[in-house]
């Protein structure tokens, strides 16, 4: 972005706005609201074919879209391998959590989520920094709006948690900007150097990928909202920070240790999870560390790793979310101490879950295990050993929390007797065929994702050695559980993490703060109603019982304090 | 359980067998010096993750479900 030195005017052709990908989605959102039910759910399905059509026409124009405005020119389309690896990976997988929730009859839900999904697709395809707050800030609004959840009090507080934590992201960001702005640096997207406004960019980034130590906001709001909301929400957010973080941020050695160390840290605390949904959110913690490490390479190998995983991870994350949204479907059950003996009456949706837990613990054939090989591939090439174990020894607790606890406890486990409520609706088993028949396609030929990727890329990742030692380590973990399984059990718990700090560190901290405080409250209230008594007391000698009720009267109160906030007002101006 | 873990030691010690013919012997990572060095490390690093999972819920972060709302 730069200063054009133009005029204060404003050039907006609307032709060219049309064709912005995002429009679809922010027009679908308005449609969603006053369209009636079965039409809005056949427009949600045709939303993303029109987003994908106005991004085709504009590949295939001359047109740039830049906004000249303030003096300043803005890019709202910046098109290059890596926006479009984004942008295209969110459409597809749009059109498939679409129809899985085409039975949602909740009108707020597909407002919401067309304005985040056209935020999102705004957020990849920005050009500068400015234009990316926007979307981001639009983006962290709409995702709000998606946690609120009807049927689960819980969700209120998980949802103003979710939106302080997002603002307080999205100050750093725009302080950022901001420094930037004072110091005449470009606010164009690309490589920034981790000065003190790259440092803002990177934590408000950091916020939204939801890196460890400030992660805890994902386990804490996402399984609280709808099945349906849930599918949205994993896909979005952290993957457009993903690319914010590949765009401005590759080769930064800090990405490799706080990926490691999300990666650890995820996979632990999914063990101990015993909702389904909050495991599979730790997962989302645990699997942008990968993402975050290969970016933190810089290589260009890294690179097309951790993006080609990101993309992998918005497939399969979200048929495992689809997956256990369609567990609480049918159950109206997320705990896995509630849940159990499902795949007797749920085969096809232990099939679904199983090609989402095999493709995320990197088994061959399936999409995960290509970004995987990918990223040791760009590992060992880097020379850092180290973190080859690491994320080996994550691979082996994504298989045990997901392919191997998760599944055991939810279809099979100690419960055999649960009371199935509903059956699963034909279109969330369409929605899940799709995306696993695309996680097995891109498993079995590498090439569909390797020509989106942002570098050239010829690596094979199907040679025998590999593919051997990606077997043996499934099947050594597999063995470590057969030998455990007998001492696990599922209890009614939750485990705390870091939102401890605000939720109930911050309450006592003021609480202390406050007590001294509070003295001074109790005393200056309890003087004020003692007054006012006294003065009630000596109105009523005064005036007669009749006047007094006047007087109280709502009305009468109503008009006097209008009066008086009006004299109020004009005295101060 | 006893079946399913001879069949997974079957599958393993086939894996291994492969393995033996298939990997050269200047190996690019240091472990795999080891036969069935990732197996190995499935089997301790499942086990360990999930020791730490436990011993880290049941002496300090698990609390009951009610814990925020109670």
């Amino acid at each position: 972005m730069a200063n054009t030195g133009c005029p204060e005017r404003m050039i907006i052709i609307m032709d060219k706005l049309l064709l912005h990908p995002s429009i679809p989605f922010f027009a679908g959102a308005f449609l969603a609201i006053w369209l009636p039910n079965h039409l809005r759910k056949v427009v949600q399905l045709a939303i993303p074919f029109i987003s994908w059509f106005c991004l085709q026409t504009f590949l295939n124009t001359t047109s740039s879209f830049h906004l000249q405005l303030f003096g300043y020119e803005f890019i709202l389309i910046r098109t290059d391998a890596l926006s479009l690896l984004f942008a295209y990976a969110f459409l597809v997988y749009t059109f498939f959590a679409n129809l899985y929730s085409f039975h949602e009859n909740e009108k707020y839900i597909h407002a919401s989520a067309n304005i985040y999904i056209g935020s999102s697709l705004g957020a990849v395809l920005a050009g500068d920094l400015v234009t990316l707050f926007v979307f981001w800030e639009i983006m962290a609004l709409a995702s709000t709006v998606l946690i609120w959840n009807k049927e689960r009090s819980k969700s209120l507080g998980a949802l103003f948690r979710y939106l302080l934590v997002h603002l307080a992201g999205g100050l750093l960001f725009f302080a950022g900007i901001l420094i930037k702005i004072l110091h005449h640096q470009t606010l164009n997207l690309g490589p920034f150097t981790l000065d003190s406004a790259g440092w803002l960019i990177f934590l408000g980034f950091a916020v939204n990928a939801a890196i460890v130590p400030i992660h805890a906001w994902l386990a804490d709001a996402y399984p609280e909202a709808t099945p349906a909301a849930t599918v949205y929400l994993s896909a979005f957010t952290t993957k457009v920070a993903v690319y914010a973080f590949a765009r401005c941020f590759a080769g930064s050695e800090c990405l490799i240790w706080l990926g490691a160390v999300s990666a650890v840290y995820g996979v632990i605390f999914a063990l101990m999870e015993n909702d389904i949904r909050r495991l599979l959110s730790y997962h989302i913690v645990c699997q942008i560390g990968y993402m975050l490490c290969g970016i933190g390479l810089g290589t260009e190998l890294g690179i097309n790793a951790g993006t080609a995983h990101a993309v992998g991870n918005i497939l399969f994350k979200g048929l495992l979310m689809m997956a256990a949204g369609s567990i609480l479907w049918i159950t109206g059950k997320s705990k896995l101490s509630d849940l159990g003996g499902l795949a007797k009456s749920q085969k096809l949706l232990l099939v679904f879950y199983m090609v989402g837990a095999f493709a995320i613990a990197g088994f061959p054939f399936l999409n995960g295990y290509v970004s995987k090989a990918l990223l040791i591939k760009a590992v060992l090439k880097s020379h850092q050993e180290w973190l080859e174990f690491v994320l080996l020894w994550v691979a082996v607790g994504t298989f045990l929390s997901i392919a191997l606890k998760l599944a055991y406890f939810a279809f099979w486990g100690e419960r055999s007797e649960i009371k199935i409520l509903r059956p699963v609706p034909v279109t969330m088993y369409a929605g899940m065929t799709g995306i696993s028949l695309i996680c097995l396609g891109m498993g079995l030929f590498p090439d569909l994702i390797y020509r989106f990727l942002p570098y050239p890329i010829h690596a094979q990742v199907y040679d025998p050695v590999h593919i051997l030692h990606s077997l043996q380590l499934l099947a050594g973990t597999f063995l470590g559980f057969l030998f455990l399984v007998k001492g696990l059990h599922t209890k009614d718990v939750i485990s705390l993490d870091l939102d401890w700090f605000y939720r109930k560190g911050a309450v006592f901290f003021v609480n202390q703060i406050c007590s001294p405080i509070r003295g001074i409250q109790e005393s200056v209230q309890k003087n004020l109603t003692e007054g006012i008594q006294r003065l009630a007391v000596w109105m009523r000698q005064i005036f007669p019982s009749q006047q007094i009720s006047a007087v109280s009267h709502p009305l009468f109160m109503l008009v006097t304090m209008s009066i008086l906030v009006g004299i109020v007002v004009l005295v101060s101006r | 359980m006893k079946q399913k873990i001879v069949v997974t030691l079957s599958m393993l010690a086939v894996l291994l067998i492969v393995e033996i013919f298939l990997t050269s012997s200047h190996p690019e990572k240091m472990w795999l010096h080891f036969p069935g060095s990732e197996a190995w490390l499935g089997a301790l690093g499942g086990i360990l993750l999930m020791k730490i999972a436990k011993i880290l819920g049941q002496y300090w972060l698990s609390r009951k479900d009610d814990y925020y709302h109670g």
